[in-house]
């Protein structure tokens, strides 16, 4: 060990310079997060529960919508595997929007633990990264389950097969930019005082209109159309829809030569993840001066 | 405080071999073992013990909170069990460490609430709201939501509600636990106020700070696993340890002539004893001070030892009484500190 | 310090104190039940951001359904439908979260206790309770209602509107005293409850007919009609407010009427057994009704 001037002892060297060894400890801590909430957001002990949340909700959600396209009239198969399609990226959609928020509320209001972790050497940013990978993976799971259910009642798949390297880049691009969205979104619902828990959902509900998971954008007035248009949330699933079944969405959207749509969503992550690290940083150091990373919230 | 109060026909609280067992996951637990207590009208009764003791079971029992397994309970002639729905209409409780209440009312608005809950006509109600507010001194906060108050304010607030029915039976269950000195001093004295300004109003209350159940209770019993293990006044507790009374007087020396032998000799002396030779610095002077523990049979001998001292010429600088605390009467009974696991060897 | 020795009569004036006569124990009733109503009602109103998102979610869900409905063309009568069936889902999801989970929040922050202490009894905090949702929940229902029509030009042709406030009646009535049922339940399912919560949104909406009529779902839609109050009520409420859409009930109103009617006697005689029960084996087993020590 070396020691300075004053006889405080230094840091051991890094074998491979300072930037080695921050990543290594970022990774360190994203992967201590993605486990524990692989634990805490499972239900692995709890079959019940489990097939509840993975199966039972998400299906009920796609009955839910299948019930009311009936309303309009028969059912085409294009039609179940539009809504099929966009209900089961949307899961993932909402799992890792609100993660990094519910992960940091948790943390606060219900274990206790952030300040803990806060005062540790790690950063805040991998710990939430890491929940919100795990969360979306789970839903994954739920998103799987619905693609087979659509399936099974019809939802013709792309002629020729699935486009696997077109669904590889457009998933990876797309989880990332909802991770990213995800944090920038922790770090402002961290701010607030009253009902915090609230306005993640709010978003996602929000973002869940404009995206075209349920219907397609034509069908929103003009400026809503333009800032669903806008969302890399739109440009990834439209992707999925072209991967997997091969159709493309009416309108300007549908119009979008599919490399065009691939490069703007990459184009569309990347600024996110110049912005949201900066944003998440900066919201947790004002959390942390106005004191509110170690408040409960409840009355 | 007064001796024992005299026996009326019918106690404040009767327990007869109270008993209560938890189903548990690893067994059944047994947290009382057949309580037989009884507190008069007009008492302040203490149950102290530590963590685990039966305390809160034994409360929550007779508050009608939980039922016991074995044995029963009557709270002035009205049974716990079957008479339950009467009992609670003279009866309240405070806990401590309590957060109850809803955030988003104001202090006024929650108290209106308790007092409709116990059956107040309304303005009845309302008036006895302002006149907690005023007891309670938070007539400045009577329009703050319960949300926005302190530790010590909410507290008041759950006091303050606990006075609104005019309980003739006040369980408190810790109820200084978490306040500051302040606030846990301003709470003895509304309790006793509260007791003081009718007859017969009786508290209950459980506490493992000794300080405050020798300064408060008129009788406690000190439990243990489940069992009172003694009961009596404080200072009957005390005389279980220590029988004689016990003073310490510090003389500047012993004259001559005069030795623990020749002060034993004395009427209504039980035991001297030389505690050391101090440089008392705290004088001023730097002289030292001879202490001598007296053991005599009762208070009054003391003056004629006082006047031999005095009278072979030595030079008088302190007196003070030593007493137990109700910490060594416990650890005498149970051989252990209030705050020591049974794990743990005692000292 | 002394005290004067307590009356020979002391005994005899405390029982006394505790015998209540039929009219006070009545007024005590009401008392309680307003008592506990309040902070529903006004309580709420003060807190902005829940009023907030009382009426976000509803709106977006609303919206959601709306554009799937312009999506596929479907006449604009349905547009009119899902606006009632979403102002109907703000009482239910009242029933959910703020009636079925709330004897588990008032036993963790310790209300429960002083309730049980008191000479209240949870039948009369858990009327309070539905009363104070239901009100505050209507005022929600309200705006959405009017943001429906702003938002999305809905029409209503109400013929009977003494029905249709009969009919609302008694499905808010029915829901809530299913709430009051599912509260005890949920305070045996500790924090379980949480996912029933969570579980008994989602598939209700289905299930209840809310958004798509249940006479779609075939047999299972007959068996949800029969045990799910919202089913007849959204089914009866939208033949009534929506008359083009009457061929799409299950049954006829009054059928589904005296439905709901057998529900509001069913669901609140058993509320009153579950709450009964839940209070004796709470004071029996000790772990139900406080908060851990």
């Amino acid at each position: 060990m070396q020691t300075d001037a004053t006889g405080f002892v230094e840091r051991a060297p890094r074998p491979f310079g300072p930037l080695r060894g921050a990543a290594a400890d970022a990774a360190r801590s994203l992967i201590a997060a993605a486990r524990l909430a692989w634990a805490i957001e499972g239900n692995w002990t709890e079959p019940f529960y489990l097939a509840a949340y993975l199966i039972v909700r998400p299906l009920a959600f796609l009955g839910l919508f299948l019930a009311v396209l009936s309303i309009g009239g028969n059912l085409h198969p294009e039609s179940i595997g539009f809504v099929v399609v966009g209900q089961a990226i949307f899961q993932v959609v909402g799992a890792a929007l609100q993660g990094p928020t519910q992960a940091l509320l948790d943390d606060r209001e219900r274990y206790r633990t952030i300040r803990y972790i806060f005062t540790t050497p790690s950063s805040l940013l991998p710990v939430s990264v890491g929940r919100a990978l795990v969360k979306a993976a789970i839903a994954g799971i739920s998103a799987a389950i619905v693609i087979g259910v659509g399936a099974l009642l019809g939802m013709p798949l792309r002629a020729g097969g699935v486009d696997l390297p077109l669904l590889a880049a457009v998933l990876a691009l797309g989880l990332l930019s909802i991770v990213g969205l995800g944090i920038a979104l922790g770090a402002i619902c961290v701010q607030l005082r009253n009902d915090a828990w609230g306005y993640p959902q709010a978003v996602a509900g929000s973002v869940f209109l404009l995206c075209g998971a349920l219907f397609p954008l034509e069908v929103l007035p003009g400026a809503l159309r333009a800032v669903g248009a806008a969302l890399p949330i739109t440009w990834w699933i439209e992707g999925v829809r072209r991967a997997l079944l091969g159709t493309t969405s009416p309108g300007l959207l549908g119009e979008l030569p599919t490399a065009s749509l691939v490069a703007l969503l990459f184009v569309g992550t990347a600024a996110i993840w110049l912005i949201a690290p900066r944003l998440f940083v900066l919201g947790i150091d004002r959390a942390r001066d106005k004191g509110y990373l170690d408040r409960n919230t409840a009355s | 405080m007064t001796t024992n109060p005299s026996r009326t026909s019918v106690a404040a609280v009767e327990a007869r071999g109270v008993g209560r067992v938890f189903q548990a996951k690893g067994g059944p637990v047994t947290a009382l073992h057949g309580i037989d207590l009884r507190i008069e009208p007009g008492e302040l009764f203490g149950l102290l013990g530590p963590n685990g003791a039966g305390k809160s079971t034994l409360i929550k029992i007779l508050s009608t909170l939980l039922l016991p397994t074995t044995g029963g309970a009557s709270i002035f002639g009205l049974d716990v069990v079957a008479e339950t729905e009467r009992v609670r209409r003279i009866m309240n409780l405070v806990a401590g460490g309590d957060f109850s209440g809803y955030g988003l009312l104001t202090v006024r608005e929650q108290l209106a609430m308790f007092a409709q809950f116990y059956g107040m006509p309304y303005r009845e109600g309302m008036r006895r709201v302002d006149e907690q507010i005023d007891a309670f001194g938070i007539r400045e906060i009577a329009d703050r939501k319960i949300s926005a108050l302190s530790t010590g304010q909410r507290q008041k607030l759950n006091f303050a509600r606990s006075f609104l029915n005019d309980p003739w039976i006040l369980f408190l269950d810790e109820p200084t636990i978490g306040l500051d000195v302040a606030a846990a001093r301003d709470v003895r004295e509304r309790v006793r106020a509260f007791q003081e300004a009718e007859p017969g109003r009786t508290v209950l209350l459980t506490t493992h700070y000794m300080a405050e159940a020798d300064e408060m209770c008129d009788r406690i019993a000190i439990v243990d696993h489940g069992r009172i293990l003694a009961q009596g006044t404080p200072a009957e507790l005390k005389r279980m340890v220590q029988r004689e009374a016990l003073f310490i007087v510090g003389v500047d020396d012993l004259p001559a002539g005069v030795t623990p032998a020749t002060l034993r000799a004395l009427p209504g002396v039980l035991s001297v004893a030389v505690r050391g030779v101090d440089d008392d610095g705290a004088s001023g002077i730097g002289s030292p001070i001879t202490r001598l523990a007296i053991g005599l049979r009762e208070d009054g001998a003391l003056g004629g030892v006082i006047s031999s001292l005095a009278g072979a010429g030595a030079h008088l600088r302190e007196i003070a009484k030593s007493e137990p605390t109700l910490e060594e009467v416990f650890v005498q009974l149970v051989g252990r500190g209030i705050g020591e696991s049974e794990a743990e060897p005692a000292g | 310090m002394s005290r004067a020795a307590a009356p020979d009569d002391l005994a005899v004036r405390i029982r006394a104190a505790t015998e209540w006569s039929a009219g006070h124990r009545l007024r005590h009733a009401a008392q309680s039940v307003a008592g506990r109503a309040y902070p529903r009602i006004f309580g709420m109103l003060r807190e902005p951001s829940w009023l907030f998102f009382d009426l976000v979610f509803p709106i977006l869900g609303m919206a959601a359904f709306v554009f799937l409905l312009r999506s596929r063309g479907a006449d604009e009568a349905w547009i009119s439908a899902t606006i009632l069936a979403s102002a109907l889902l703000t009482f239910w999801t009242s029933v959910i979260w703020m009636m079925a989970g709330q004897f588990r929040w008032e036993r963790d922050s310790g209300n429960l206790t002083l309730y049980i202490t008191a000479p209240v009894g949870l039948g009369a905090i858990t009327l309070g309770m539905a009363i104070g949702g239901a009100v505050g929940m209507a005022i929600r229902a309200a705006i959405v209602i009017t943001a429906g029509l702003l938002l999305f030009g809905a029409q209503y042709s109400v013929g009977e509107p003494l029905l249709l406030l009969v009919t609302l009646l008694l499905g808010v009535a029915a829901m809530y005293a299913l709430g009051a049922c599912l509260a005890a339940f949920f305070l045996v399912s500790g924090r379980q409850a949480d996912h029933l919560g969570d579980l008994l949104n989602e598939p209700m909406q289905l299930l209840g007919g809310l958004f798509a009529p249940i006479r779609n779902l075939g047999p299972i839609g007959l068996v949800a009609i029969g045990i799910l109050p919202l089913a007849p009520a959204a089914d009866a409420l939208r033949q009534i407010a929506v008359p083009q859409l009457a061929a799409s009930g299950l049954l006829p109103v009054p059928v589904e009427l005296a439905i709901l009617a057998a529900m509001v006697v069913v669901f609140g005689i058993l509320s009153r057994h579950a709450l009964g029960y839940i209070e004796r084996i709470g004071r029996s087993g000790g772990r139900l009704l406080t908060r851990a020590d």
